[in-house]
């Protein structure tokens, strides 16, 4: 995997620069649109915010090329979108925009769509995909692991203290009610 | 017309080199696959081993094993010595409801009391009878492979 993911070649470019960035790759042969997503770097020391990244592919015959585009956006930015481009980006980016929140500027769809929901349901609060999301199955069942080696009991409580805080990732704070 | 007939004969001679090309096909359930010792199909426990130090069940991000253990004291020896404690294992559950084989779990415990088995064929009608406890844990040891042989000089 290390191999595959140092061999494949990553254009870092600013929101602005992202459309022209995009066309010059299309137009370098990587015609063939992959995907988009993103990555939820709020949490980031320097630089909180949100990694967009697109794949694409060289499909021309004899040449299999790929590239990751990528820029960086802060927090309720928006992105131009590249449905100009690629009719087919339509789905992820309307992906990307519910699973992140993040908008994307000049957005088109085959039968004049909006930026919309794909996959959730209308009425559904919040960006799953977005560190700060809980997961509702994590407020009603206790963690196993915060047990000590040793403590036995169902309430899920350390039998000690424990020497150091220990929470697992994506673990809701109190105001959730208590667990 | 000449288009038409070449590629019916391209497709005519794919056929016929597939037609004597042996099928990748298995015959499950009234054979049984032939699958690599290191398929992920259940895990078992190996009690002997286990420490209940706990780190499987916080390394596990499906939350899905659940420890119970209290500690017991040894008195010491007849030729002195301090008491000690160690920890006794009261209940090992994986909920292979919620497991989504990734392995964690054995990749992080010290005492090698957690092992991948080949064995896949537990599917219930029930989903509480995916939770496997300690003694149906262990009996899938049976089927966990001997390790592979290690090559060359290991002295």
């Amino acid at each position: 995997m290390t191999d595959a993911t140092a061999r494949l070649r990553t254009l870092d470019c600013t929101p602005e620069d992202w459309l022209d960035t995009l066309q010059e790759q299309r137009d370098a042969g990587f015609a063939f649109f992959d995907f988009l997503t993103a990555v939820d770097n709020t949490d980031a020391g320097d630089e909180p915010g949100f990694d967009v990244v697109v794949h694409l592919y060289d499909l021309s015959p004899g040449a299999l090329r790929e590239v990751l585009a990528q820029t960086h956006i802060t927090d309720g930015a928006s992105l131009p979108s590249c449905t100009p481009l690629w009719p087919g980006a339509a789905w992820h980016e309307r992906e990307t925009f519910e699973m992140f929140g993040i908008g994307f500027d000049g957005f088109t769809e085959t039968g004049g769509g909006k930026l919309r929901k794909l996959l959730l349901p209308d009425g559904f609060d919040g960006n799953p995909l977005r560190k700060s999301f809980v997961l509702a199955s994590r407020v009603s069942k206790p963690w196993p692991g915060a047990k000590e080696p040793g403590g036995s009991g169902t309430d899920g409580k350390p039998a000690r203290a424990p020497r150091r805080r220990m929470q697992p990732p994506g673990i809701p704070d109190e105001s959730w009610g208590p667990r | 017309m000449s288009k038409f007939l070449g590629g019916l004969a391209k497709g005519m001679a794919t056929t016929a080199r597939t037609m004597v090309t042996h099928a990748h096909t298995q015959q499950y359930p009234h054979v049984r696959p032939d699958l690599p010792d290191r398929s992920r199909g259940v895990i078992a426990l190996l009690e002997e081993n286990c420490t209940s130090c706990m780190l499987c069940a916080r390394e596990c991000p499906d939350w899905c094993i659940y420890i119970d253990s209290h500690k017991e004291t040894v008195p010491p020896g007849p030729e002195g010595g301090r008491a000690r404690q160690h920890n006794m294992l009261d209940r090992f559950a994986i909920d292979f409801s919620l497991c989504m084989y990734c392995g964690i779990c054995i990749d992080v415990c010290p005492f090698d009391a957690l092992f991948w088995s080949p064995e896949f064929e537990y599917a219930d009608g029930d989903i509480r009878n995916l939770l496997h406890e300690k003694e149906k844990l262990g009996e899938w040891m049976r089927t966990v492979p001997p390790p592979e042989a290690v090559e060359g000089d290991v002295s």
